[in-house]
């Protein structure tokens, strides 16, 4: 009978084993930041630059500001003067308004340079 | 007789004939409407073919009508189409008479008919039902599924089809004074194949006597085979000719037929030369034998046999072999009308109705009828009665469109088009008065009747009034102004009233908008507008206000005035809000959602512990601009909130290189130690860009609690507040622009007790000019200036970060992605990975390794 219990106990180490080995695989986790494998080219900023070109045929204020309001630039062009400036904005953000005199775009945030005319 | 004069008499003899007989005024019948019913009336019986025809030894069953099997037992005439015109069956009451003169082959009454049917196993299976008697058959519009075989007849048929009958008599005893010669008329339906069907001539009747005899006819119409078309309108099927004689045996079946069809020739008065006024008292028609010379007079004695031969040839095409259908009558042409309307209710009352209308300001109207083609069949100019009427109209799917534009037959319609004050505002397709649409167009189709009260309704459009209010102060921010009623403004016309204004697109100018307390910008304003209700003139009654967007800005309302008809004017108004403002001043902050945060490590060249808590200074630029977009001032607030160091540091940062450091003027620091030298600008000297040193000795800003490591870094050590200091930067006016300034790439720096020339950047920017460069590269430094790499270790790592948002840092020797457990994530994925790992989110965070400032 102990034979058996030592059979069943090793066939549920065993099935155990395997079963973690299938639905969770083994994560490498850094013990500090010396373990990091960082890409070269990774500036470490939380920020990503864009460049907005914007016109207007009426002069008068244009923002760039968030879904929930946060205001990221605020200029000013004109019918003679077009607009470009450049704004680096939270890496998490994915879309911006740009507003001006009331007319509003909505534009992701998915180039390096996005262009609005009002 | 010589030559000479043969010629003169055949000249003359043609020109009688010019006078006295007309030929090809008639129209084919190009399409047939009628009404197909099965009737349950029914006849049998037993009996042998005609006698002297090939079936007069056998024995056969008759079955008429519902004992036919056949269900299609009863076909009357609805309406025809002749010449591109429809025409329909009045229903006038006539009298038929069959005038007789016997011949060597028949005397007495025979009746000789077809019915449409056929023989089957002994069984003449007929769809009408039994009538042997012709004058019976041919009364009026009883059933075209019979008629006549060889009806003009006299001899050389080789079945014995033959007749004495010389003329066909329809009779309107009482007479009909004519409306329209040109819109009324007769129809003669002939059974045969396509292009085969038989001659005739017919002649109007002018006068009767007592007993319905002609007494003067019309001239005389000559109609050829030719004069059929080319194809048959009613399709081919079979039939079978009976005949009796004297009236008292039952028909017998003389004939059976292969398939034929029904043609057919439509006669209008006009064609014998009638006109309008004249009474007319029916139509007689007889074999195509009555000579070429032949007048109306001639029709008179159809016992004449130098008129009416009494040896007509029936065979196939003959001169009497016409099988004409059983239908005799008047008919006229098809008429719709309408009326045009100045309906200043429009559809609101499902009516419509008004004044009439002829033209809109010196535009004639036209009412232009369409086909299913969209070619124009006829066009009319609305009569100063504003009615309208076509008397003579195609049948089928058609459409009247009304117009300012008059169609040419046979061209696309015009456009439906009113002039653009007007506006179509109902619309009524047949008799009825519910108003079914407001689009210039009744659609209908024409079948056997006439349609009236086929109605349009238009009306003039009201106006909207354009204003410009005084200007006034911006308020500036969210604030809303309110716009008053008066400023908007209306007017109907006719009796008319203005009932509301429809804002049709988002004000210019503005930033939000709020009509009747529910606020709307850009994006939610809705694109088919608002409308409001207004007052007669056109004031709205519910409030209007508006947010101006900053500066001098004219914030613009365009509207439409909308009459109580539901007619909007037809150029906008617009009400115009001026607002102006001071110089124009425009304030960024960068971080735009609050204080960003710097921290560092402070060991280098040598690598730290990664707590990242070294110096932690919380930051936020105010950047003001003119509306140059050129930068007249920057204010920077720095926040000292902890430094875990036993090093006297201080701080600085760099400006851009495009940036003359002499054109600043910087107030705010604070320095203590003397390890820094300003310019006068309050710019640090030495330095080839513009360098603004914060303070150069943390120990100097916060205090040392006397216990712990540095401050705020220990849990349990003292809690110091933290020490804040505000930077003031002065730019020349209109020199440097918000890109010249570049503030997201400033370049904060540390330098290392004391030590001016030891400086610890963020990765990758430079150190300044007064920075011991031959630090670069030692210890675990990995710098590489030529490569513009700067502050990192040989794997990449930093000794500085800046977050966008504020930071909290680690406690006392714990590493950052140990106490922001996203971290290493984002690093490793090369930002790509939670950009936002410094948020306070569930996962984020080992709350126990992050310093907590005490709450007491």
């Amino acid at each position: 009978m102990r034979k058996y219990h030592l059979f069943f106990l090793l066939l549920i180490v065993l099935v155990s084993a395997c079963k973690k080995d299938r639905d969770q695989p083994a994560e490498i986790i850094p013990q500090g930041m010396d373990e990091l494998v960082v890409p070269a080219d990774f500036d470490w900023k939380t920020t990503h630059a864009y460049t907005f070109e914007l016109s207007s045929a009426r002069e008068g204020i244009v923002s760039i500001e968030s879904a929930d309001g946060v205001v990221y630039f605020k200029g000013m062009i004109s019918q003679a003067t077009d607009l470009s400036v450049e704004i680096s904005l939270p890496a998490y953000l994915n879309k911006v308004k740009i507003k001006q005199l009331g007319r509003i775009f909505e534009v992701e945030l998915n180039q390096a340079i996005i262009t609005a005319s009002f | 007789m010589n030559k000479k004069y043969e010629f003169r008499l055949i000249l003359l003899f043609a020109f009688l004939s010019l006078l006295t007989t007309k030929t090809q005024a008639q129209s084919a019948i190009t399409e047939i409407s009628g009404t197909t019913s099965d009737l349950t009336a029914s006849d049998t019986y037993t009996a042998n073919g005609a006698t002297g025809s090939n079936l007069a030894n056998n024995s056969y069953t008759y079955k008429y009508g519902a004992a036919s099997g056949f269900n299609d037992n009863q076909f009357s005439l609805n309406s025809f189409e002749a010449d591109g015109m429809g025409y329909r069956y009045e229903g006038i009451p006539v009298e038929v008479y069959f005038r007789r003169v016997d011949n060597s082959t028949v005397s007495g009454t025979r009746d000789l008919l077809f019915y449409f049917g056929q023989l089957s196993s002994s069984t003449f299976k007929l769809k009408a039902p039994y009538e042997p008697l012709m004058e019976s058959a041919f009364v009026g519009n009883s059933n075209m599924m019979r008629g006549s075989d060889n009806l003009f007849s006299n001899a050389m048929d080789g079945n014995g089809n033959n007749n004495n009958i010389e003329r066909l008599d329809v009779v309107v005893s009482a007479g009909i004074t004519l409306v329209s010669a040109e819109g009324q008329g007769y129809a003669l339906l002939e059974r045969g194949g396509a292009n085969q069907h038989d001659s005739f001539v017919t002649a109007v009747i002018l006068s009767v006597d007592g007993s319905g005899t002609p007494t003067s006819y019309s001239d005389v119409v000559r109609v050829g085979s030719s004069e059929y078309g080319t194809t048959n309108p009613i399709a081919n099927q079979p039939s079978v000719v009976l005949r009796r004689d004297g009236s008292i045996e039952p028909l017998k079946t003389s004939t059976t037929l292969g398939n034929q069809g029904i043609g057919g020739v439509m006669f209008k008065f006009s064609d014998f030369g009638l006109t309008d006024g004249q009474t007319i008292y029916g139509y007689s028609v007889a074999a195509a034998d009555f000579p070429s010379s032949g007048s109306g007079a001639n029709m008179l004695d159809y016992t004449n046999t130098t008129y009416f031969p009494t040896n007509t040839n029936g065979t196939t095409q003959g001169a009497g072999g016409i099988d004409m259908i059983a239908l005799t009558g008047i008919v006229r042409e098809i008429s719709i009308s309408g009326n045009v309307f100045n309906d200043i209710t429009g559809l609101t009352n499902n009516l419509v109705d008004g004044d009439p209308l002829a033209a809109i300001e010196g535009n004639d109207l036209y009412v232009n009828l369409v086909d299913e083609l969209g070619k124009v069949v006829q066009s009319v100019a609305v009569e100063a009665d504003g009615s309208f009427g076509f008397d003579a109209v195609p049948l089928g799917d058609l459409s009247l469109q009304l117009s300012i534009l008059e169609g040419t037959p046979g061209n696309n319609a015009p456009a439906i088009n009113l002039i653009p004050e007007w506006a179509y505002v109902s619309d009524m397709a047949g008799t009825g008065a519910v108003a079914e649409n407001n689009d210039g167009m009744i659609s209908f189709f024409v079948g056997s009747e006439n349609i009236d009260g086929l109605n349009f309704g238009v009306q003039k459009r009201p106006t909207a009034e354009i204003e410009t209010l005084a200007a006034q102060q911006n308020p500036g921010g969210n604030v809303f102004v309110s716009v008053p009623a008066g400023a908007f403004g209306g007017e109907d016309f006719d009796g008319g009233t203005v009932d509301a204004i429809r804002i049709s697109s988002y004000p210019i100018g503005a930033d939000q908008i709020k009509i009747n307390g529910i606020s709307y910008d850009f994006l939610s304003f809705p694109a088919e507008g608002i409308t409001i209700p207004a007052n007669v003139n056109g004031e709205p009654q519910q409030t209007i206000e508006i947010d101006p967007a900053e500066g001098d800005v004219s914030v613009i309302i365009n509207y439409y005035s909308i009459d109580n008809a539901g007619s909007e004017s037809a150029i906008p108004g617009s009400v115009t809000v001026p607002f102006t403002s001071g110089p124009i001043i425009i304030v960024n902050n960068y971080p735009a959602t609050g204080y960003g945060t710097l921290a560092y490590e402070d060991l280098w060249p040598s690598k730290g512990d990664y707590d990242f808590n070294d110096m932690v200074i919380d930051y936020r630029f105010v950047i003001t601009t003119n509306n140059n977009n050129m930068v007249s001032q920057l204010d920077g607030t720095f926040i000292l909130k902890a430094f875990g160091a036993s090093y006297e540091n201080g701080f600085g940062f760099q400006l851009s290189e495009s940036i003359d450091a002499n054109d600043l003027t910087v107030t705010g620091y604070e320095l203590s130690s003397d390890v820094v030298t300003l310019s006068g600008n309050g710019t640090e000297a030495g330095q080839s860009k513009p360098t603004i040193i914060v303070f150069d000795n943390a120990y100097e800003q916060m205090a040392y609690p006397g216990t712990g490591i540095g401050v705020n870094t220990t849990p349990g050590a003292t809690y110091v507040q933290p020490d804040t200091l505000k930077i003031k930067i002065i730019f020349p006016e209109n020199q440097y622009s918000f890109n010249d300034l570049d503030i997201a790439n400033f370049n904060p720096f540390i330098f290392v007790n004391l030590d001016r020339a030891v400086e610890v950047h963020l990765p990758n920017y430079a150190p300044t000019d007064l920075a011991d460069l031959s630090l670069l590269g030692q210890y675990e430094d990995a710098s590489n200036p030529g490569a513009g790499i700067y502050y990192k270790t040989a794997n990449n790592l930093p000794w500085a970060i800046n977050i966008y948002e504020s930071f909290e840092y680690p406690i006392e020797k714990q590493e950052i992605i140990w106490a922001h457990l996203k971290f290493a994530e984002w690093a490793t994925s090369g930002g790509v990975l939670f950009p936002n790992w410094y948020q306070n989110l569930s996962g984020y965070r080992n709350e126990s390794l992050i310093y907590q400032v005490p709450t007491n």
